[in-house]
């Protein structure tokens, strides 16, 4: 791609956080949150500014160390004045630091304040740049809607290959509202840009065993996976390699970082497994790949357990069973396949194309 | 009549009806939250047609996992220190010790999240007063 090819794409992908995952109006303050140590690649925040400026927000660009947020750190006064003074915050911190939510302050912020947060995954150039970036919207909230739909008050089954076999109920997400939990982009919502995932919390009683091929923090397949025995939705039993060495760590550590608080599966197809396999933030581009799965421990927003930790570890082909239906099978979204999503698609151009998982 | 816990949610909550980043915050929203008090009598809040109103009791019928009406099992003491601002309310959602207070989703349904991030920017302007939302930073907030 040449020099402004890269750059007209990379202001689409921009655009698109800002007009349709972030939905910044006319008149709202702004802050664009970008790390002192690991700022953005050059020319993105500059592009994200630009967008949320045509939309016609005042924004202000804040660059600090942020906080570590998997380990609870806490953001500094000022920060949080920063936040509590927006309407929208667009951050593009780090990969391995991009989801915020999972940080007890953070979750202040959107509890207590009229504010949205959008995490955005695209620091890099190429990452703003790409099609997952500039994915058509309309065929994003489809699956995203499709795919809340699948939800329903019922047992779920969580099978894979590597041995992990874990049970637990779903609570139904109810039709035609918002997905994020925010039924629109009230304040209090937070976003991941680009899309998607469907995040739930397991229901108890949460049961089996779980063998993490990935982990959040170490780059592709595991040499040693982590293995865990889950009963009453808490950790009983971690081993594996060096990853299982310090979450055994972390569980002495930090309380409820044993707690079982999440189960995730990705649903976006266009964003690459085999980019996401080379990232140390497993919990950004790989496990938005629709079928692969994740789980959570510690942190979750609405179960009222507090925990200063939240972890992640995944899997690629996972068989998902729930309410008698399967989910994914083998690692195959089998939403992506529906006719409701293939109609949306086939808008945009070629639906085997624009659906097809990029490897 | 309302007992004095009633009285004192509806001087707390619908004294916020006046206010225009209140209106906005409450646009085309239809929802009523179930105040269950363990020491004390239900009340519940309900947000409609732009408006904030507290009644006695749990005004209706029993209804689990309903996307418009959220239950929180709370008591008097909590209700009493986050009128006064002496505790904040992301503390009683999610304590992190035992005097943060108790202010506990019934429904631990992520779809509700919505509606704890909603009462909480209502708490919120009711502790901070005109000020909300532009304020003050927190650290070491006491209210």
């Amino acid at each position: 791609m040449t020099h402004d090819l890269i750059d007209d794409s990379m202001r689409e992908g921009a655009k698109n956080c800002v007009v349709n995952y972030s939905g910044i109006q006319p008149g709202e303050n702004v802050l664009v949150w970008i790390d002192r140590d690991e700022p953005p690649e050059p020319g993105v925040t500059e592009k994200m500014i630009e967008a949320a400026e045509e939309a016609g927000a005042h924004v202000t660009l804040l660059e600090n160390r942020a906080p570590e947020f998997r380990l609870g750190e806490r953001m500094s006064a000022s920060t949080e004045a920063a936040i509590q003074a927006s309407h929208c915050v667009i951050q593009l911190l780090p990969l391995l630091n991009v989801a915020s939510i999972d940080n007890i302050h953070i979750l202040r912020c959107l509890f207590e304040y009229e504010v949205r947060i959008t995490a955005c995954m695209t620091p890099t150039r190429a990452l703003l740049a790409s099609e997952w970036a500039r994915y058509p919207i309309e065929i994003a909230r489809t699956i995203m809607r499709k795919s809340a739909a699948c939800v329903k008050d019922a047992e779920f089954h969580l099978t894979e290959e590597t041995g992990t076999d874990l049970k637990g109920r779903l609570k139904a997400w109810p039709g035609g509202t918002g997905f994020s939990g925010s039924g629109s982009l009230r304040g209090g919502a937070w976003t991941f840009f680009p899309f998607g995932n469907v995040a739930l919390y397991p229901e108890a009683p949460v049961n089996g065993r779980i063998v993490f091929e990935t982990w959040e923090g170490t780059a592709g397949i595991l040499k040693e996976p982590v293995e865990l025995e889950i009963r009453d939705q808490r950790v009983v039993n971690c081993s594996g390699g060096d990853e299982a060495r310090w979450f055994n760590e972390m569980m002495k550590r930090y309380p409820n970082a044993d707690f079982c608080c999440e189960i995730t599966w990705g649903i976006s197809p266009i964003v690459s497994i085999r980019e996401g396999l080379k990232q140390r933030a497993c919990d950004t581009l790989l496990y938005r790949h629709a079928g692969v799965y994740h789980i959570g421990f510690g942190l979750w927003p609405c179960e009222g357990i507090w925990s200063d930790f939240h972890w992640d570890g995944g899997g690629i082909k996972p068989t998902l069973v729930h309410g008698g239906e399967t989910i994914i099978d083998k690692g195959r979204l089998l939403i992506l396949e529906d006719p409701e999503v293939r109609d949306a698609a086939s808008r945009y151009g070629d639906p085997d194309q624009l659906l097809a998982e990029v490897p | 009549m309302a007992d004095a816990l009633t009285e004192s949610a509806r001087d707390f909550f619908e004294g916020l009806n006046g206010r225009d980043d209140m209106r906005g915050l409450l646009s085309g929203l239809d929802q009523t939250i179930r105040f269950i008090v363990e020491d004390g009598e239900t009340f519940h809040l309900g947000a409609s047609g732009g408006t904030l109103r507290v009644s006695k009791g749990a005004g209706g019928p029993e209804v689990k996992d309903h996307p418009d009406v959220t239950h929180f099992r709370t008591n008097r003491e909590t209700l009493r220190r986050l009128w006064a601002g002496e505790i904040r309310y992301s503390d009683a959602v999610i304590p992190s010790g035992p005097d943060m207070g108790y202010l506990r989703l019934v429904e631990n349904w992520m779809f509700k999240k919505g509606v704890i991030n909603w009462l909480g920017q209502v708490i919120r302007m009711g502790q901070e007063g005109p000020s909300w939302p532009g304020s003050r930073p927190t650290e070491g907030w006491k209210g």
